[in-house]
């Protein structure tokens, strides 16, 4: 009997299964958080909190266990040493603000929310607090000051693998909450649709995603998550006005009055029973720096997340956006930068796009989650030029269902299935259908407490015209070792691609001088890349604290490169034109020193891109590629007063395609970028005023050839939550 | 752990010193602009005009240094603008006797060829020929090529 009794008890004591449930509040105010992530360290266990700030995580077996639980905006807590048999542990958490904070918990590496230090792949995590201390009105501006990454003429690029294409075939992804906003038939990003002030947390991961995402994510992934509805009803407002000054030079002298802008933002957002939701309206007014520079634009975007109980629930987003824009090709000439060349001065672009996206969550057991992602995305624009009058008028349709599972403590699965179609009717490259289908697959690996073994795939298929133009493989190997709390190490291995834009391969239109004519026969350019990178976070101590030093090396071999070529007889195709190696350095630090007081950042990439021959020989420099980019800032808070200078440095652009610098005229001279921008800001009875200056000593450059950057200016930004 | 830090900070500081290098602004550019008309019928064997800049007026060697956008037949009237370092230079309109995108793809072997599908238009009555170029000095002058009647 005694044999029995103890029997049992071991069994009962192997398989006891217990769980952690508990509330989190604001530690100054007691107010309940909701969504607040909170994860099993060393685990692939994890929740959010609801509406109430409630959370519960069961099936946990006998043993000793860590909580880590953070969010936006609060210092990350960790609980240790909670034991768990088949018991119930309550606990009860504060969380304290803390504005200083990076995130903490990302969800695009490997589609569920991860520790940034379990990452085993390269990412840079933008925070509310980096768009809201630059008065960030388009995402790219926020952007630009982490590693890896640049823009020329707002499109974005990722360890240089996208050059410069006007307006077609990007090798970045964006997606909204999970669900890609690419253009099918351009490959464009379209920037301006994304509600900035509505952004909790922007996650771009810099080293290809095409095994996760697929197609255009070649070249990394940006995916920007926006806030959900706090517990409260809660009603934002903000406005941005500003001025641009004249320039510098008396020669360059352009306008009687001075150029303005306005960029007004009022969100509300409120629970409404167990569901919660925001809306937003944006009116955006600019009159640009330059002649051809301004911008009339309306943005009407919603977001409502429905809680079905505790097994389900769904969010969906829905944003229109429509604008009247400047069309820009080039400066009239050198003489004359702010201007636009003669017939060319009224040109500008119409457009509406809609975009509806949304998810439904199924929690089927305590370990498995399925997600059904839908979208829908409707876009038109019309030129209105001397030279050009041409239309575009597109669908999308996107669908996807994933699964989510761990199996026991130790691995996770993730798997998925990806359908997308897309019909384009248009006077510039035709009427065109495009389908796309994909499936992929994940798993995460624990081995021991230090080591996660990621290794995933993605197959795809992709036809235009109801013709199979390609079917690839994307597979990735990636290691995450944590060797000490506040140190890990990680080294990724993976293969990219990327079908031709249906822009890239049907456009036919003129361009001043040049004839661009189609090419059908593209075929998918690809990629095989690898890193190595390393991640230290010390909390640090009152002289020195919040040290963040992120370091990556990698190599990027890139096949068939797709670029605009033009041939004898000066006419451009897009071509399969080029192999292409990419290699290089980051370095991305923060930290803070005396009490948080003074705040520092910096952000470094070097690169070497090459174009070479089919025995991997470098030929040349790829075009529109910055060797060196350095973004450096300090500032402090002092007596309720924020005040920072920030400095943008880019090496001079060593090869371009349009006009070469002529070295006896001067004409089309390219200098490095040195930008210098400065902000003060403080809090008077609830107002948050911001000022602030960019390119503050008037420093001219063109990122693109007779494209002249911006012109100082000077803002305002007030906002207030009422 | 305060090594680290030690190496952190000097890390950055070298940083920031580089980010403080000597910048090169884009300034004012000296060079000419104008109107650049076309007077009389275009004959058949010129496909497009432009204005060209020569360091010398010798027939034998003429060193172009820049040349207009050049304008198509039957054109009449164009802006022309030519970027310059300050100096001396000789103006004359030149006929492009091919298409100018065929031109300009093969430019390359044209001049190493040494023959350029160019002939100079210099009956012009009323054409100057010669400027002088300060810094940053931008001379505004219409331009007439007079094809014979």
């Amino acid at each position: 009997m005694k044999k029995v009794i103890l029997f049992s008890l071991f069994i009962s004591i192997l398989f006891a299964q217990g769980s952690i449930s508990g509330s989190v509040t604001r530690a100054d105010n007691g107010d309940p958080l909701l969504g607040v992530n909170v994860l099993v360290q060393n685990t692939f266990m994890g929740t959010t909190t609801d509406i109430n700030g409630q959370f519960v995580i069961d099936q946990l077996k006998s043993g000793e266990y860590a909580l880590v639980i953070s969010m936006i905006g609060f210092k990350q807590y960790v609980e240790k040493g909670i034991i768990v048999s088949d018991n119930i542990i309550q606990l009860d958490i504060k969380l304290a603000q803390d504005v200083l904070s990076a995130p903490h918990v990302v969800v695009t590496a490997s589609r569920q929310a991860q520790d940034v230090m379990e990452l085993p792949v390269s990412m840079s995590v933008i925070g509310p607090r980096q768009i809201r201390d630059r008065a960030v009105v388009n995402l790219t501006e926020a952007m630009k000051y982490e590693p890896g990454v640049s823009t020329v003429r707002g499109q974005i690029k990722i360890r240089g693998a996208t050059g410069y294409t006007v307006g077609t075939g990007d090798r970045t992804l964006l997606m909204i909450d999970g669900v890609p906003l690419l253009g099918s038939g351009a490959g464009n990003i379209t920037w301006t649709m994304i509600p900035v002030s509505e952004v909790a947390q922007v996650e771009i991961i810099r080293s290809g995603g095409s095994a996760l995402y697929g197609s255009s994510a070649l070249g990394g992934v940006v995916n920007v998550l926006t806030k959900n509805a706090p517990a409260k009803p809660e009603t934002r407002f903000r406005l941005k006005s500003g001025i641009y000054s004249d320039p510098k030079y008396k020669q360059w002298e352009w306008r009687s009055k001075p150029g303005l802008f306005n960029y007004l933002d009022v969100t509300h957002s409120r629970p409404i029973g167990n569901h919660s939701g925001w809306i937003r309206v944006h009116k955006a007014k600019s009159d640009g720096y330059k002649r051809q520079g301004w911008l009339d634009a309306n943005n009407i975007t919603g977001k409502f997340k429905f809680n079905f109980g505790e097994r389900y629930n769904a969010s969906v987003f829905a944003n229109y956006y429509s604008d009247d824009v400047a069309l820009a090709s080039q400066w009239k000439n050198a003489a004359n930068p702010f201007e636009a060349p003669t017939g060319e001065e009224d040109d500008h672009t119409t457009g509406a796009k809609l975009h509806i996206n949304g998810f439904f969550n199924m929690i089927l057991s305590d370990k498995t989650v399925l997600k059904f992602k839908g979208s829908m995305y409707d876009v038109w624009w019309q030129n209105h030029s001397a030279t050009n009058d041409k239309r575009i008028d597109e669908q999308k349709g996107y669908g996807e269902l994933q699964i989510n599972t761990t199996l026991g403590q130790k691995t996770n699965i993730t798997a998925g299935l990806v359908t997308q179609k897309s019909k384009i009717r248009t006077s510039l490259y035709g009427d065109h259908t495009s389908t796309s289908m994909a499936v992929y697959i994940q798993a995460q690996q624990r081995i021991g407490q230090k080591l996660t073994l990621n290794t995933g795939a993605r197959m795809e298929t992709y036809s235009v015209d109801g013709e199979k133009l390609d079917e690839s493989a994307a597979p990735q190997i990636a290691l995450n070792y944590r060797m000490l709390d506040w140190l890990s190490f990680r080294s990724s291995i993976s293969r990219g691609f990327r079908v031709p834009a249906i822009a890239e391969m049907y456009t036919r239109t003129k361009l001043n001088i040049f004839i661009v004519e189609p090419n059908p026969d593209l075929i998918a350019e690809r990629s095989q890349a690898g890193e190595v990178g390393m991640t230290m976070k010390i909390t640090g101590n009152k002289w020195i604290s919040d040290i963040q030093l992120d370091v990556a090396g990698f190599k990027s071999v890139f096949d068939q490169l797709i670029v605009a070529n033009p041939n004898d007889q000066g006419i451009i195709h897009f071509e399969n034109l080029t192999d292409a190696r990419i290699s290089g350095l980051e370095v991305g630090a923060s930290g803070a020193l005396i009490n948080q007081s003074i705040l520092f950042s910096m952000a470094y990439t070097n690169l070497n891109p090459e174009e070479i021959d089919k025995e991997g020989n470098a030929i040349d420099t790829l075009a529109y590629r910055f060797r060196n980019t350095l973004v450096t800032t300090i500032g402090t808070r002092i007596f309720g007063v924020t005040a920072s200078i920030e400095n943008r440095y880019m090496s001079q652009i060593e090869r371009v395609k349009l006009f070469q610098e002529n070295p006896i005229t001067g004409q089309d001279k390219r200098v490095p970028i040195h930008i210098w921008n400065a902000n003060i800001g403080t809090n008077i009875r609830g107002w948050d005023l911001l000022f602030r200056v960019e390119n503050m000593f008037q420093y001219y450059y063109t990122e693109l050839e007779r494209n002249m950057g911006d012109e100082r200016h000077f803002s305002l930004t007030v906002s207030k939550k009422i | 752990m305060k090594t680290i830090k030690i190496t952190y900070c000097l890390l950055f500081s070298v940083f920031l010193l580089w980010s403080c290098e000597e910048p090169e602004s884009l300034e004012p550019v000296a060079g000419m602009e104008g109107k650049l008309f076309i007077d009389g019928e275009w004959p058949d064997s010129i496909k497009a005009t432009a204005l060209i800049v020569l360091k010398t007026l010798d027939p034998n060697n003429l060193e172009v240094v820049t040349y207009s956008t050049p304008m198509l037949s039957p054109e009449t009237e164009s802006e022309y603008f030519f970027q310059l370092e300050p100096g001396f230079y000789f103006i004359a309109g030149a006929g492009l006797t091919i298409e100018p995108t065929i031109f300009f793809a093969k430019i390359d072997s044209f001049r190493a060829a040494g023959d350029l599908p160019i002939v100079l238009l210099d009956k012009e009555p009323h054409f100057q020929r010669v400027i002088t170029l300060g810094e940053q000095e931008v001379l505004e002058i219409d331009q007439t090529i007079l094809f014979s009647q």
